[in-house]
């Protein structure tokens, strides 16, 4: 199929749907495999960081959104509150999971070395992590970040995060100094 | 030193700002100079705020395992105990790396951008269609039973609460009660009693005591009174 087109029908179908749509669901409307409407998206999401509505993609679901460079008008236009700020606890916990995705509950725990029932709860109830199934045990549950979490923060592109690796390359643990 | 008193995230996170506050090379070394302060700080959680205490306690455990082997070089713990202790270094540089990350996030978070989507579903639009037997004398019919069931609701039967003295209370009032009279017996201790709870709670407080060497315990014969005296007083 025409490219043009593709992205074109993909944009009007999630614009009527107005809640995340996974790859997977819009492969049993649309006639063509999942590997070309993953390429679709990446080029919407990559065309539309300038406009009005910017398409969001993570762990394979599609939404669109309003774009976070025009927040403070829209605030104004909604009349909103302030939002509540996160938490260290809620964020070094979003943290792990934002680099570790999808990980389970011990994993956050070993990292952080303390009980995180509290700050998981508290993100889910706020949308910006999910729990999914892990693929190897079914008994077991993992986290990961969501379109909310995109939203939230006004992250346009997962791309657009920095990269572990590069983002903490200069902590080290205190070294001896000479008193 | 004096450790803050401000909230730490979890025992690593306090690890590193003792480690941090000294300026001390995260060595075997260091880790074993701080355990008295980490200790200090564990104390004091179990007092004020005992909710993570467990995991206070892990950290604490590969502390003393460090401190230990700083100490007694040729003590054998066990591989396993030592490797999950001397694995601390590579934790505390792990956990810093997140918080680092967490960083991160809380500047996105303060930048205050946002991006919103539209909650209009057009799939499922919500329609109201009241059963055809409805009518307003059914409806206020209803709401009358709804609020005579809300009546048996709000009258819940109502119990008493017991006044509960705890086993430290009891201590403390015993201790005073040696310091002020030098000397008393278990009968008139047990005559201030007003349940059986009590009672026993007065015995337990008077076993810790002696066990703790603050109080010592006299029996004159079979089934006679029980003299309690401050700890040491009738050897002088």
């Amino acid at each position: 199929m025409d490219q043009t087109k593709l992205k074109s029908q993909i944009l009007s179908v999630l614009f009527v749907a107005s809640k995340p749509v996974s790859i997977k669901e819009l492969g049993e409307t649309f006639e063509v495999s999942e590997e070309e409407l993953k390429k679709a998206s990446n080029e919407l999401v990559a065309d539309n960081q300038t406009s009005g509505i910017i398409l969001l993609a993570t762990n394979n679901k599609l939404q669109l959104a309003s774009n976070p460079d025009n927040s403070v008008l829209v605030k104004k236009f909604l009349a909103l509150e302030l939002r509540e700020k996160l938490t260290d606890a809620s964020l070094e916990t979003l943290a792990i999971i934002l680099y570790r995705q999808p990980v389970s509950k011990a994993e956050i725990e070993n990292i952080r070395g303390v009980n995180s029932q509290y700050s998981l709860r508290h993100l889910l109830i706020r949308g910006l992590i999910e729990k999914v199934q892990s693929a190897n045990d079914k008994r077991m549950q993992l986290y990961k970040t969501t379109l909310e979490f995109m939203q939230h923060l006004g992250i346009k592109d997962m791309k657009d995060l920095p990269n572990f690796e590069e983002l903490t390359k200069n902590i080290t643990l205190p070294q001896a100094t000479p008193n | 030193m004096q450790i803050k008193t401000e909230q730490f995230e979890g025992p690593l996170d306090l690890l590193l700002q003792l480690i941090e506050d000294q300026r001390l090379d995260v060595s075997t070394l260091a880790l074993a100079k701080v355990t008295e302060q980490f200790l200090s700080y564990v104390k004091n959680l179990q007092e004020k705020n005992p909710i993570n205490l467990a995991d206070f306690l892990v950290i604490a455990a590969k502390l003393l395992v460090i401190k230990s082997k700083s100490l007694l070089p040729n003590l054998d713990l066990g591989t396993e105990e030592e490797e999950s202790a001397f694995d601390l270094t590579a934790q505390l540089l792990r956990y810093k790396k997140y918080k680092e990350a967490a960083k991160f996030l809380r500047r996105l978070d303060l930048t205050r951008k946002q991006s919103w989507t539209h909650e209009v579903d057009f799939s499922d639009r919500v329609i109201f269609v009241p059963d055809s037997d409805l009518n307003v004398r059914i409806l206020s019919q209803t709401l009358r039973n709804l609020a005579a069931e809300l009546k048996n609701i709000i009258r819940l039967p109502k119990e008493i609460m017991r006044e509960v003295i705890s086993i430290s209370d009891k201590i403390n009032h015993i201790q005073k009660l040696i310091s002020e009279k030098l000397e008393t017996s278990l009968s008139s201790l047990l005559k201030e009693a007003k349940s059986k709870t009590e009672v026993i709670v007065t015995f337990l407080a008077l076993l810790e005591l002696t066990k703790q060497r603050i109080v010592a315990l006299e029996q004159s014969e079979h089934f006679g009174d029980i003299m309690i005296t401050k700890h040491g007083s009738n050897q002088t």
